[in-house]
């Protein structure tokens, strides 16, 4: 019998669908940390991205026949996490008595950088993970999802093109744009 | 054309970084990056902007979290046995259906033996009696029809002060 740290997550999932809760206890060790440190960079809040990750888990637990081998785990959970986390933050933006809009950018915002200004000698050592973690925030949402599942998270283009339901071409594209405006974000930081 | 031609330069970075750009565009973009020192500067910022992003302190779950998931998820499987009875369309189907079979069942009873005195297929006789004589002419004994009913003494507890009732059919 082969030990349930030594299945593949699709196993897993198959086994949890058999009825066996192991699997699933499994799969939330294997996963847990990585989705919460997924959320909080959505939601800036260690409680508010526990309880969505334990939300997420929920799901999964309930309808766990709703998965189908055509896609991996990974990325299924993925994706039932960034919509929760993403409509956690309309919610919010919902909520919110005032306004944003300094901090955001438009899509079509973006321009290169002015070639008359010198920028020799800019030194970007100091960022520090929370000033980061700022930047992040106040970019616009579509460039805030691939930033984290990109940037942070480490996942391939392709996978995120199933999370999140887009052309793997505009996958690239968009982490480019997001790299570029979180530089610009960050421009305030140049010595 | 020195900015558009940046410009370009900036869209290439991600592919540039992930080594994933043609032989031809690589060249270009390298050819650039020699002499913009602004483009220069730009990628060298990227880089270390992007390797803070993979240095960012990983955030971990509460040592707690499984526990706490599988007491909700336990919690809610009991429950939604229930809920999901509840809310499904058959439980009003089911619902409609009991409350049917019970009024049919209860309506060909009546149909098939009416209950109660006067009605034409009445099996019962009516039959007055007088209380009071019955009392009276009570010999230890109840008339049931053909049938009677003798109340004797007992012999089932030691002091014999039991009465038990006796059918004695005529």
């Amino acid at each position: 019998m082969i030990e349930h740290n030594s299945m593949s997550d699709e196993q897993l999932i198959a086994e949890f669908q058999g009825g066996d809760e192991r699997a699933f206890v499994e799969l939330v060790d294997r996963y847990k940390d990585r989705l919460v440190n997924f959320v909080y960079r959505f939601l800036n809040d260690m409680t508010d991205a526990e309880d969505l990750v334990q939300d997420t888990f929920l799901k999964v637990y309930k309808k766990k026949h709703a998965y189908r081998e055509i896609a991996k785990f990974s990325t299924w959970i993925y994706t039932i996490a960034g919509n929760l986390a993403r409509s956690e933050l309309r919610k919010r933006k919902r909520r919110k008595t005032y306004t944003m809009s300094d901090l955001s950018f438009d899509d079509n915002e973006f321009n290169p950088v002015d070639s008359d200004k010198d920028t020799e000698g800019i030194v970007f050592n100091s960022y520090a993970g929370e000033e980061i973690m700022k930047a992040i925030d106040a970019l616009p949402e579509p460039f805030k999802s691939i930033t984290i599942l990109r940037d942070i998270q480490e996942l391939s283009y392709e996978d995120i093109s199933t999370i999140l339901d887009i052309p793997m071409g505009t996958v690239k594209s968009r982490v480019n744009r997001a790299r570029l405006k979180l530089q610009e974000t960050l421009s305030y930081l140049r010595e | 054309m020195q900015n558009n031609e940046c410009s370009y330069i900036c869209e290439q970075f991600t592919e540039y970084q992930d080594q994933t750009l043609s032989m031809k565009i690589r060249s270009h973009v390298d050819a650039h990056l020699a002499i913009c020192s602004s483009c220069q500067s730009r990628f060298q910022e990227l880089d270390i902007i992007l390797d803070r992003l993979h240095q960012l302190s990983p955030i971990m779950a509460s040592p707690d979290f499984t526990e706490k998931l599988m007491h909700k998820a336990h919690q809610q499987s009991t429950e939604s046995v229930w809920e999901r009875f509840y809310q499904s369309p058959y439980s009003r189907i089911a619902g409609f259906a009991v409350a049917a079979g019970l009024v049919a069942a209860i309506g060909l009873n009546i149909w098939i033996e009416p209950i109660g005195p006067g009605s034409s297929n009445s099996n019962f006789t009516e039959k007055k009696i007088n209380p009071t004589a019955v009392y009276a002419n009570r010999p230890d004994s109840i008339g049931l029809g053909n049938d009677s009913l003798q109340l004797q003494p007992g012999k089932i507890n030691s002091d014999g002060s039991v009465l038990k009732l006796v059918s004695d059919k005529k």
